[in-house]
């Protein structure tokens, strides 16, 4: 670890947090999808970071909790 | 204006001050000026009632109207307000740098900022791509997505992949949060990975939304790229010398705005800031009792008394080590 908290090499970053890379990009790439199709998504900070917490954090809370 | 380069130049500031900076006054000061203005310039139509301004380029860069939140002493005052309000420096300070960054990157537009506003209303424009957004959002997006502006978000794109590091969770624990109070206040009630995510959200709009439109214009519609200066020449673009053309108000406030007043402006400002700085060191000196001359001659004294007593005491100088074990005669000692 650097002294700022961050790995030293982006390899030791994404064998860390694989999983969670995958799912920010799954994220990301259905957000595109539906800005592409209704634009007007695009244009609300709000709906983005709306979007982005129920993808990355309440959708795999979600998935655990059924799990268990 | 930009689309996304103002959502991402906070994490490339981020990488280069560290926890010199607060992440979020950063974020707020890089969508401030936009915050209040944006949505009158493309307009609205809340419960069927049309809202939009006359002339939007007029209304969201120029003055009269919304465009003094393109200033640098806008920032400059709302820095001020909110250290009033925190005393807290790196907060307003960081509010500051946000704010400057969104002013300085919408001079790339044809029309411009007025950044020295109020000492003069005179719109600094590069110009290298067109500002439309009296066109409306959509052909506004496609005219951006079309020439110099989305290579110019790109090159945030890139800068903004290029600072991975501040994404990681290690750095957000480590610098983020150490230097920005609201973090410390939010992790109190929330779990790290909410705030990781909320930490990372405008980079993912930005990136996201960068690409998004990109798509948009040229798959789904066909706008046609044309990267010469000053944006594609298929779109009606508003120039900075049609702004600002309103017959002169008589108020002090638009009176401050002639080139002459402004200068004489901006000589009061220097006299008054030379005298309080002169005034603030004046009283430093005092605090510390003694003028530097007198100081550093008293220190050459010291100096030289200490030379001559390590040369009349010179075999002692070996013994001084004697009783430490890492030292050649404390070895040999031993």
């Amino acid at each position: 670890m650097r002294e700022d908290g961050s790995p030293f090499r982006l390899r030791e970053a994404l064998a860390a947090g694989r999983r969670e890379l995958l799912l920010y990009l799954a994220t990301g790439v259905a957000y595109v999808a539906i800005g592409v199709a209704f634009p007007e998504v695009l244009f609300a900070w709000p709906v983005a970071v709306g979007f982005l917490l129920i993808c990355v954090v309440g959708l795999p809370a979600l998935v655990s909790r059924l799990r268990s | 204006m930009s689309w996304s380069a103002h959502d991402l130049e906070p994490y490339v500031i981020q990488k280069e001050l560290g926890k010199r900076i607060a992440f979020v006054p950063l974020l707020i000061g890089s969508y401030a000026p936009d915050l209040t203005s944006k949505w009158f310039v493309y307009g609205v139509t809340p419960f069927g009632l049309d809202l939009k301004a006359d002339n939007p380029a007029q209304f969201h860069r120029g003055w009269p109207g919304a465009g003094f939140t393109h200033s640098l002493l806008f920032g400059v005052l709302i820095g001020l307000i909110l250290y009033a309000i925190w005393r807290n420096k790196v907060v307003a300070y960081s509010f500051v740098v946000g704010q400057w960054a969104h002013a300085l990157t919408d001079t790339g537009d044809t029309v411009g900022t007025m950044l020295l506003f109020p000492f003069t209303d005179h719109l600094f424009a590069v110009g290298a791509w067109a500002y439309a957004g009296q066109t409306g959002r959509y052909v506004d997006a496609g005219a951006y997505f079309s020439g110099l502006g989305f290579v110019w978000d790109g090159v945030f794109v890139v800068w903004g992949i290029l600072s991975w590091r501040v994404l990681t969770r290690g750095y957000f624990r480590t610098t983020v949060m150490a230097a920005d109070p609201f973090w410390r206040w939010a992790g109190r009630h929330l779990s790290e990975t909410t705030l990781v995510a909320l930490y990372r959200a405008s980079f993912f709009y930005g990136v996201a939304r960068w690409a998004a439109w990109l798509i948009w214009a040229h798959v789904v519609r066909s706008f046609a790229f044309d990267f010469r200066w000053g944006g594609p020449r298929w779109v009606p673009r508003v120039y900075a010398d049609e702004l600002n053309t309103a017959p002169a108000c008589r108020c002090p406030g638009c009176c401050s705005m002639r080139p002459r007043l402004g200068f004489y402006g901006a000589v009061a400002a220097c006299a008054w800031a030379k005298g309080f700085i002169a005034s603030r060191s004046g009283r430093s000196l005092r605090v510390r009792g003694r003028p530097r001359a007198v100081r550093s001659s008293r220190r050459r004294r010291l100096r030289a008394g200490a030379r001559s007593r390590s040369r009349t005491s010179s075999p002692g100088r070996a013994d001084r080590g004697a009783g430490r074990p890492w030292s050649a005669s404390g070895r040999e000692r031993a």
